[in-house]
């Protein structure tokens, strides 16, 4: 039965492995209507696989998948739209021919919209699929699943290929459709885009989800002690076991301490080792992205650090 | 439906464009040689004898089903070459097996017009090119040999779907192996025995097996001939192709449904 109450999308401890490879494991999120929910994650990290099993293109393992209340079934696909990360267009065929197939396979094709959204991305539709570029590829896609005006998207990197210009675009028409009651469910390397888009995030790390919450509430409970010093970032004796720090971040000369609160406290006893600049920050997406993927990603920074890029 | 309409009109297209050439080739080729005389030299001189026989018209069906069986050819990869876009396939508010349904019944529908407009061209062709002497006769079992022969290119069709629907890319494989395969099983029942029962056994799964036709002393001239042992009657080949027809389906879309995007 639909209530109010009920999420859009609904996802129950899903798991998904491939022989003895783990791809998702014990998967929960929900996404309300009218909510823009941002899944994050590192490479590999089981975001497509979450997609796939959501919208029962993939057989999950063990897990429970409903969409306003109801388990997935073929005509719940009239409400729902997916663009996946990698190109699924007939090559062979034009961008008109798609937007036919779309109108021919949804009652809800809007053919005004349809033309409005070209308009907007500015492809030619004329040109068959092979032509077109891959940003011009992933536009069609979007216009696909956005002229069809649903009540649920599904979006796996949609901005993939396209220029600032048209990415921006692509937010905007996620924030109109949430407006419009619209859920959204979908995944970025651009953890900008996710911060300025979704309400809500789950990060996904090694197949599973450590951290997930209202960006907002996220974002206010740490805060960020950066410290930049001259020569390499000092180990600060007592920093690492005070209470008040999740977690230290040493990248070459600078340092980040990620605090839950006491900030004044960390800070003096940073001070202390005589920094070239300290300051303390509200974490933004990236800092939680980061901190919530832990080890990996400080090897990857440090890697990078040492490459000098 | 609407792709797979798109897919259908390409590939009738370019069959009726080689069709049409191959039916001007042959009419140029056949106005040079007059193939329907024999030359026979006598004491006093050459003279043209010319032949008499009788053709039965179901035997141009048969050969229209063999030229329908090309498209099958090309045409049995529908499933596999969805599989590049399962994403797009199967986030349409249908089911799978009915969009396989559909997919496959809209290639049976061009496979059936690709044999009629080879028949006839073939008559054409027959009309065209045949001397006085050259006429069409009816044949036993006219009625169940034009089911048999409209049912082979569809169960040929459905062989090659589901051998391939579990393929992605490599549909190809099947397409261009099952010719040799099925005509080289075929060839292999005129070893002699053991070899020939045996043989005769395995092409029992060989849709080939199942286009043998003899009228008098007339024979299609593209059928395997399986000689007295194995002989196949019309009811029994559409019988058969009827059977290759529905376990091939079910066959395919079981594979397909449970594929993995």
């Amino acid at each position: 039965m639909t209530t109010g109450h009920t999420p859009m999308i609904s996802v129950h401890a899903l798991s998904k492995r491939y022989g003895a490879n783990v791809a998702v494991e014990d998967l929960s999120l929900s996404v309300e209507r009218g909510s823009i929910f941002g899944l994050l994650g590192t490479n590999g990290a089981g975001k497509t696989t979450t997609f796939k099993c959501v919208l029962g293109l993939a057989f999950p393992n063990s897990g429970d998948v409903r969409f306003d209340g109801e388990p997935l079934r073929p005509e719940l696909f009239e409400r729902i739209a997916y663009v996946p990360e990698t190109s699924a267009l007939y090559e062979w065929m034009t961008g008109v021919d798609h937007l036919e197939l779309t109108k021919r396979s949804f009652r809800r094709y809007d053919a005004a919209r349809a033309r409005k959204l070209v308009e907007l991305f500015a492809f030619d539709p004329k040109k068959k699929v092979k032509q077109l570029s891959k940003g011009q590829q992933s536009a069609l896609a979007l216009t696909m699943a956005f002229a069809m005006r649903p009540e649920i998207l599904v979006l796996d990197e949609p901005s993939s290929g396209l220029d600032p210009v048209h990415q921006r675009h692509v937010l905007d028409l996620m924030i109109d459709a949430a407006a419009g009651g619209a859920a959204i469910l979908f995944s970025s390397h651009q953890i900008g885009q996710v911060e300025r888009a979704a309400d809500h995030v789950a990060i996904m790390h090694k197949s599973k989800v450590v951290l997930q919450g209202d960006v907002e509430e996220l974002r206010a409970g740490e805060k960020v002690v950066e410290a930049t010093f001259d020569g390499d970032a000092p180990s600060i004796s007592g920093l690492d076991g005070d209470p008040h720090v999740r977690r230290v971040m040493r990248q070459g000369r600078v340092l980040r301490a990620y605090i839950r609160d006491g900030g004044n406290g960390v800070a003096n006893l940073i001070g202390q080792s005589k920094p070239a600049s300290l300051r303390v920050l509200n974490q933004n997406l990236e800092d939680i992205f980061l901190a919530a993927v832990g080890d990996d990603a400080k090897e990857t920074m440090a890697t990078l650090n040492q490459e000098g890029v | 439906m609407y792709k797979e309409l798109l897919r259908v009109r390409h590939a009738l297209m370019w069959f009726a464009i080689s069709i049409a050439v191959a039916a001007v080739g042959i009419v140029i080729i056949n106005t040079a040689a007059h193939p329907a005389h024999v030359s026979v030299v006598l004491d006093h001189g050459t003279t043209k004898i010319p032949k008499t026989f009788a053709v039965p018209w179901v035997m141009w069906f048969a050969l229209a089903a063999w030229v329908a069986s090309i498209m099958s050819t090309i045409l049995g990869s529908t499933l596999s070459q969805e599989n590049e876009h399962l994403a797009l396939a199967w986030t349409k508010p249908r089911s799978r097996t009915a969009y396989a349904t559909s997919l496959m019944l809209i290639d049976c529908a061009a496979i059936l017009i690709t044999q009629l407009i080879a028949f006839a061209v073939i008559i054409a062709l027959f009309k065209v090119l045949s001397p006085a002497n050259v006429h069409v006769t009816g044949g036993p079992d006219d009625a169940l040999n034009v089911v048999r022969f409209a049912l082979f290119p569809l169960a040929w069709y459905a062989v090659i779907v589901a051998l391939s629907a579990r393929l992605r890319n490599r549909a190809g494989i099947v397409q261009g192996l099952i010719w040799p395969i099925a005509l080289g099983l075929g060839g292999l029942i005129a070893l002699p025995a053991p070899w020939r029962q045996i043989f005769g056994v395995i092409n029992f799964v060989n849709p080939i097996l199942y286009t043998s036709y003899h009228s008098g002393n007339v024979s299609s001239g593209v059928v395997i001939d399986t000689g007295d042992t194995l002989a196949i009657s019309a009811g029994v080949g559409a019988l058969a192709f009827i059977a290759f027809i529905v376990v091939s389906w079910f066959a395919a879309t079981y594979q397909w449904r449970r594929l993995e995007a």
